[in-house]
């Protein structure tokens, strides 16, 4: 009986798996069958509406999208509203079908990789990382897209000219680069208003003011809180963000050169930079900085602090603090963070580090060479602004007063098959209109948040503080052989070297600073920042 | 029998008990706080103000991970993968031990050695995509199957187990008229349910929570799991600094609901088999 029945339920189970399986496969069929009828559908349409002469040869290039688990519900990434509506003007335009292979958001690096690897890439691939884009064309794996970039990047060259120098190595064009739209610094600091408001304080413009706030924070408690912490940090260790613009207040960059080779992952080792380490250090062991941060490597901590109101200065990125502040500020009831700059140079300016105006690489692998021109075009279409526009914000949406286009909200993205993040299929240019215009732009903050947690000034004193002593560094697409070997190790190192260097106490301070450092040298720090020098010395 | 024990005997057993205890505490304490932040509000855990009890109590974050498309999907469409993943990889598997346990197969020890090499030796990631890439497996739900269909570790278990039968169940089987199909069937398979039944565990869950291969050899975002949908959701803040863009954060309930969702079939199927679990692991040890 019992043998009969293992039988019979191996049967069963062998049954239901062959029909999953099925399942499976059949299913991915009828999604190629599907979009190969939706674009014979506009093939048939597009030759009616005018002549095939003027469009080329009919092409299929595919092109890499990212996947962030935000398809509407019965669609996906691939095949939505607005690929559909991609594809249909691609198709009429040039001739050209496109086709989609996702790649997931947050693996997209190694996926690219091995597909790259193992020669099965999609004919356009893109990545924000500059050690990946230099080992790919140092390798042969990439097209030179010189030619096809002068054939058919007018519009590239027209909207998106400024970031292409970062996509060539040795004169050849290997990269088409995606330029950013607002311009925006790396990191901004937020200090309480409604506390220097009772402890009868200026806004500090200096270092100093801030220490003696900071002290007074301590001293006083104006918020009347538990656990007060004058400033908070984070011990993430994969990011400068929460000590780098202090500590580059104290180097002084006396040129380009200098300018390139501490170029903002290496400021913390430039010359000055140690004075700045040194003032921290004796913030912490003063009490002034939370006890614990370094062991706080998620900033769970940090984040639960802020949003509490415990905290009475920060240094992080530049917007995503608001998500904690809307939350402190609707407990609070009223105004508690504001921006603030305060670390004044040598000279009482300021130097506030922004974005390099390019963002991604976006590449055409060597095995899909001859459709280079096909890409070229694909690209070159959606660097027009208006086109860039449509595909953000959809073909369907409308601008507000001040010309800034308004965003589908999610519902009525996810009701009309739209993906959440149509962003990622606009791979070239984010410059649109609106985002040159400071009223625009704090129109667009303004309207973007979802509960009204500050007033349209504290968005545009928000602007306006940010912008304080905008600075660039140089950037050049060279990555040496040192810097792809070790950069991204001792990038990390640097960070655990100042997170140990603050929290030491104040007579161990010369000791560790010197076997650490020797620790940076030794694990190729000197190595990189050699070659950059080299580097500047040769294009000079 | 507790009558016949001695007072250091009880003092030993209270140090397990309670060594146990503070292991199933540590162990449990991430999953409570996992489960009460999914059904906190999403401000409360911001704040800080999560631990083990759901603060602010609201199922918002249940109610939006079933609506949002692709999660649901991926959810069903994993259950139905692990489901056939595993059958096909038991097939494998006993029908690769059963001819290894015999002492008489030609060539055996040779088969048996080329098996064990693969535990040793791997490849890495290029030559296996090459591999599944020349086998025209890329973007097919079969590449998320055959790869790992045979594991040699478990194909081990399972050919000690068989090994562990009394001789004279085949000598009768054969003499009952019974071909080796059927002496496997009938006699070998309804012996050794233990060994099967925690072999398809570890099968199944390591199938649930595998993610390279559907990162690797997977290109159309209809064949990912729910491990794969999940990363993304968890990750996604990372990124968007990364791009400069500002969008939407995953708030860190939703996040948690759909670890909870995800973590649920396993937490339903681990006690039915689990009285298998130590039967089925030490059946061959002890005998073979």
């Amino acid at each position: 009986m019992k043998k009969a029945n293992l039988l019979k339920s191996c049967v069963a189970v062998l049954a239901a798996a062959s029909l999953v399986t099925g399942c499976g496969s059949g299913a991915a069929k009828d999604a190629t069958t599907a979009t190969t009828a939706a674009a014979g559908g506009t093939e048939t349409k597009a030759a009616e509406a005018s002549s095939s002469a003027d469009k080329g040869e009919e092409v299929t290039i595919k092109v890499m999208i990212w996947d962030r688990g935000d398809a509407a519900p019965g669609t996906t990434v691939e095949n939505n509203t607005q690929t559909e509506w991609v594809k249909k003007q691609v198709k009429e335009k040039y001739n050209i079908n496109v086709e989609y292979v996702s790649v997931p958001r947050s693996s997209s690096d190694e996926k690219v990789n091995i597909m790259m690897s193992g020669g099965s890439a999609p004919d356009i691939v893109f990545t924000y990382n500059q050690g990946l884009f230099n080992s790919f064309a140092q390798a042969g794996g990439l097209t030179d897209l010189t030619e096809a970039y002068e054939k058919n990047g007018a519009d590239i060259k027209k909207f998106v000219a400024d970031a292409q120098n970062m996509g060539q190595i040795d004169g050849k064009q290997f990269a088409i680069m995606k330029q950013r739209g607002v311009e925006s610094p790396r990191h901004t600091a937020y200090i309480r208003q409604d506390w220097l408001d009772k402890l009868g304080m200026q806004m500090p413009k200096t270092k100093e003011e801030l220490a003696a706030y900071l002290q007074a924070v301590k001293d006083k408690n104006p918020g009347g809180v538990d656990n007060v912490i004058p400033w908070a940090m984070s011990g993430r260790n994969d990011t400068e963000k929460g000590y780098i613009n202090y500590l580059g207040s104290y180097v002084n960059l006396a040129g380009d050169k200098d300018a390139y080779v501490y170029s903002e992952a290496y400021m913390a080792v430039a010359p000055g930079a140690i004075d700045g380490i040194k003032k921290l250090n004796e913030l912490y062991n003063k009490g002034l900085i939370n006890k614990d941060f370094a062991t706080d490597t998620n900033e769970d901590l940090y984040k639960a602090q802020v949003t509490a109101g415990n905290v009475g200065f920060f240094l992080d990125d530049t917007e995503s603090p608001w998500n904690y502040i809307t939350v402190l500020n609707q407990s609070a009831g009223g105004r508690t963070f504001v921006p603030v700059q305060c670390f004044e140079l040598a000279d009482g300016s300021y130097r506030t580090p922004f974005e390099p105006r390019y963002g991604m690489f976006v590449m055409v692998p060597k095995s899909s060479e001859k459709k280079a021109d096909a890409c070229m075009k694909y690209l070159n279409w959606m660097a027009d602004p208006a086109v860039a526009e449509n595909i953000v914000f959809t073909a369907e949406h409308k601008r507000d007063e001040t010309g800034v286009p308004i965003k589908l909200s999610s519902e009525e993205l996810s009701s009309k098959g739209y993906p959440g993040t149509c962003d990622d299929l606009n791979i070239v240019n984010l410059a649109m209109d609106w985002t040159t215009k400071k009223d625009s732009i704090v129109s667009k903050w303004v309207k973007d948040q979802s509960v009204e947690w500050e007033t349209p000034d504290w968005f545009s004193n928000f602007y306006d503080v940010r912008s304080e002593g905008k600075f660039r560094f140089p950037v050049y697409a060279n990555v040496s052989q040192a810097e792809a070997d070790y950069g991204k190790n001792v990038e990390n190192l640097m960070v655990g070297y100042v997170y140990k260097l603050i929290s030491c106490t104040p007579d161990q301070f010369d000791s560790l600073q010197k076997t650490e450092y020797d620790n940076l040298v030794n694990a190729g720090l000197q190595k990189i920042l050699d070659a950059r020098a080299e580097y500047f010395d040769t294009i000079k | 029998m507790s009558e016949l024990k001695s007072k250091a005997d009880r003092r030993f057993q209270l140090f397990w008990n309670i060594f146990f205890v503070v292991i199933s505490i540590v162990a449990l304490i991430p999953i409570i706080r996992v489960v009460s932040m999914s059904l906190s509000s999403k401000d409360a855990i911001l704040g800080g103000k999560v631990f083990l009890y759901p603060v602010q109590f609201t199922v918002e974050a249940y109610v939006r991970s079933f609506h949002s498309g692709s999660f649901v999907s991926s959810f069903i469409y994993s259950v139905f993968l692990m489901i056939g993943s595993t059958a096909v990889c038991i097939v494998m598997t006993v029908l690769a031990a059963y001819p290894l346990s015999k002492k008489n197969l030609k060539g055996g020890t040779i088969i048996m050695t080329l098996f064990v090499l693969t535990m040793y030796l791997d490849p890495g990631i290029i030559p296996k995509y090459l591999n599944v890439k020349s086998l025209k497996l890329i973007d097919t739900v079969w590449a998320l199957i055959i790869p790992e269909a045979l594991s040699a570790y478990n194909m081990i278990i399972m050919c000690t187990a068989f090994r562990g039968l009394d001789s004279s169940l085949y000598e009768a089987a054969k003499i009952d008229g019974c071909n080796e199909i059927q002496t496997l069937f009938r006699v070998a398979l309804p012996l050794v349910y233990p060994t099967l039944a925690t072999l398809a565990l570890f099968y199944a869950v390591g199938r649930w929570n595998r993610l390279s291969d559907v990162l690797y050899y997977v290109n159309s975002s209809k064949l990912y799991t729910v491990q794969m949908v999940l990363k993304q959701l968890i990750e996604a803040v990372k990124l968007t600094q990364e791009e400069g863009i500002q969008s939407q954060l995953v708030a860190d309930n939703i996040k948690s609901a759909s670890i909870v969702i995800s973590m649920t079939p396993m937490v339903i199927a681990y006690p039915f088999i689990q009285k298998y679990f130590t039967k089925g692991i030490m059946l061959g040890a002890v005998k073979g």
